[in-house]
């Protein structure tokens, strides 16, 4: 009898403990696939941003090619409104800009092609254009550094990329600066506006010192990396393998350190901390990275700088081929792989963007096809006790 | 039917009336019986917060449907241990492992008006988890007879040892899958996402047939798990592989069973001669 009253206390014991766990909220970790019964309708999530009033996130979508589709969720990814921006707007590049609080997207023109610069407005759930640039054709990528803002186009005229500063007020242009391509590259500009094929990987960054500016975009019968001074003229280049190998992502580290995808037909090299020469001119095969095989160059590359547990990463997401999104974490210091996993299981998924959230988690978002037959907007939110279990 | 019926009372009467014609008073205070135990299950699920992959705009697009309580048949099988304190309470251990199943049904529907077609998939997802369960409960003979019912009620312990799943799917939504004619993916391990440990409360009635020799015992018994049976923490971590191909992610649920069950039972006892049946003097 007194054998069996220690053992139900000992199992009373054990139920309490064991009731004693750290309650997991509903926005620490989810996934949610935005859909809608129009199967004409295809997505391709292009960027995510805090909202302005850090109660959710803005997210930037190319909807049936090149029409553009807003949409704003809570902390737990419950959808709070959706936009499809009118006809006359298209084009919408890769970043939500970020100024005073507010959010702003760079788009184009329809008809014009001249570029747009507009105001996501969430107190109307719209936007409201700011401002336009009739010189600016065919935008390819904008991005704000500091206080600048940067808008890379193509020149189809002159058979140029074209960088321009914008003024602080967005009002006008400040510098531009342009580089020869040489020959005519509109059909491949149209390809990727209109999502027909491999989406190119413009970019525009600055280096961590701000003394150079840095531009993957097409130059002298290549796509190749570009350093540009502050007067926006060249520096230094890494051409590329013609129009079939160049810079895929690139983050600045510093001291001219780079974490680096570089990709070469369909192989894809990555490195956590490699050193470029600003003044140089080289080409993209002599960046020092490594393959892997398993990722799929025709997708999306991108670098963050994202922290776990109060240290600084610089953090990878790429695409299988095995329909798997790989997040890597390198080591600022040493560039060494400090961690990885991988998301998603037997459905095509794209990973395009990524941000690190208020609770220091990460929220991912990518392109699934659902049911093997439609375009859809997916966001992961991995937990900041997620990420501490990644890193090793 | 009918007759199959008739034989079973009959059969029934006549024990009893044996039971009654001999005249025998059970007494098996202090003493220990150790068995088998085995019988079915049926399990059900109070869903204590929905959840949903695929945002629609519409959550009741996307709520499960979950099947009837009597449709979710498992099985349990193991020992039963009782210490009888006196000739009519005794305290019981039944140690099983118990198989508990859960079914649900979701639809999504898709319409493409440019190529004038339609997608419909109709979702049949069968959860079984296997656990042992460990359930003390005192148990209250209403007589001292050989046929006696009882009652019972304690505290059960429920320890997940694995947890599988399987999704059946069909192109009509009618809010039933034919799961002999359906699509069907390969059983998943979904063990990560069911929390291991739960208890409750559990309570039943039943009747014993004692000889000297031993007892056979009838039993139904019900149960309420108080724990969230769902990993809130590893929900969406996708390990079967469902959460993006199929839109699929648990709700929060908490575990209620019903157990019919069947124990035969030996007394443990170095007599020779046990005594449990002795002669009633009046």
């Amino acid at each position: 009898m007194r054998t069996t009253l220690y053992f139900i206390f000992l199992l009373a014991t054990l139920t309490v403990l064991s009731s004693c766990k750290k309650k997991t909220k509903d926005e620490d970790t989810f996934i949610k696939i935005y859909d809608e019964p129009d199967g004409n309708k295809r997505y391709f999530p292009i960027a995510i941003a805090p909202s302005s009033s850090n109660d959710g996130y803005i997210v930037l979508s190319a909807r049936n090619g090149w029409n553009i589709h807003l949409m704003k969720i809570d902390l737990t990814g419950e959808l709070l409104w959706k936009r499809d921006l009118p006809d006359n707007y298209v084009n919408a590049v890769p970043s939500i800009i970020q100024q005073n609080g507010q959010n702003y997207l760079v788009c184009m023109d329809a008809v014009g092609l001249f570029t747009y610069l507009l105001k996501i407005d969430e107190s109307i759930q719209n936007i409201t254009e700011v401002t336009s640039f009739s010189s600016i054709l065919y935008p390819t990528y904008a991005c704000k550094t500091g206080n600048a803002l940067y808008i890379q186009n193509y020149n189809r005229t002159s058979y140029q990329t074209e960088i321009h500063r914008i003024s602080a007020d967005f009002s006008s242009i400040e510098q531009s600066g342009a580089i020869n391509i040489l020959t005519d590259v509109e059909e491949k500009i149209v390809n990727h506006i209109s999502y027909l094929g491999k989406r190119i990987p413009f970019s525009v960054t600055t280096t961590k010192e701000n003394n150079y500016v840095v531009m993957n975009g097409f130059n002298n019968y290549s796509f190749s990396l570009i350093f540009l001074n502050p007067d926006l003229t060249v520096s230094g280049v890494y051409n590329g393998a013609g129009f079939n190998g160049g810079v895929a992502a690139l983050s600045s580290l510093g001291s001219n350190q780079f974490a680096v995808a570089k990709f070469d037909y369909d192989h894809l090299y990555l490195s956590g901390k490699t050193p470029l020469n600003p003044t140089t001119i080289d080409i993209t095969a002599s960046i020092s990275a490594q393959g892997n095989p398993e990722l799929d160059s025709n997708k999306p590359v991108v670098f963050k700088d994202i922290t776990v547990n109060g240290t600084a990463y610089t953090a990878c997401l790429s695409s299988t081929r095995s329909n798997q999104l790989l997040l890597q974490f390198f080591e600022k210091s040493s560039g060494s792989l400090a961690g990885k996993k991988y998301l998603g299981k037997n459905v095509p998924i794209t990973g395009n963007d990524f941000i690190q959230t208020l609770d220091e988690g990460i929220s991912i978002v990518a392109q699934v096809k659902i049911m093997g037959s439609f375009d859809r907007i997916a966001l992961m939110k991995l937990s900041k006790d997620q990420l501490n279990e990644i890193i090793d | 039917m009918i007759h199959r019926l008739l034989a079973i009372l009959i059969c029934f009467l006549c024990i009893q009336s044996s039971g009654y014609a001999q005249n025998y008073s059970v007494h098996r205070a202090k003493k220990i019986y150790l068995g088998l135990a085995g019988g079915m299950t049926f399990s059900g699920a109070h869903v204590v917060d929905r959840y949903s992959v695929a945002v629609t705009g519409n959550p009741e697009n996307t709520e499960k449907e979950y099947g009837p309580f009597f449709k979710n048949t498992g099985a349990l099988f193991g020992l039963y241990v009782s210490y009888s304190v006196t000739n009519k309470i005794a305290i019981t251990l039944q140690p099983s492992y118990q198989i508990s199943k859960l079914n649900y049904i979701n639809a999504y529907s898709w319409n493409d008006s440019v190529s004038n077609s339609a997608k419909n998939i109709e979702l049949l997802s069968r959860q079984a988890i296997g656990s042992i369960y460990l359930p003390i409960s005192v148990r209250w003979d209403f007589t001292t007879r050989q046929f006696s019912p009882f009652i019972q009620g304690g505290v059960f312990f429920d320890f997940k040892t694995n947890a599988s799943k399987t999704i059946f799917f069909d192109d009509v939504i009618d809010s039933e899958v034919d799961v002999d004619q359906a699509n069907r993916t390969e059983s998943a391990d979904i063990s990560p996402h069911v929390n291991t440990f739960n208890f409750g409360l559990n309570a039943g009635l039943g009747v014993s047939y004692f000889t000297n020799y031993f007892a056979l015992t009838i039993e139904g018994n019900f149960n309420y798990g108080f724990r969230s049976i769902v990993s809130d923490q590893n929900r969406y971590a996708d390990y079967s592989g469902f959460t993006t191909q199929y839109l699929d992610v648990l709700d929060q649920l908490k575990l209620y069973r019903f157990q019919l069950q069947l124990s035969l039972m030996f007394p443990i006892d170095n007599s020779i001669s046990l005594g449990i049946l002795r002669k009633r003097r009046h």
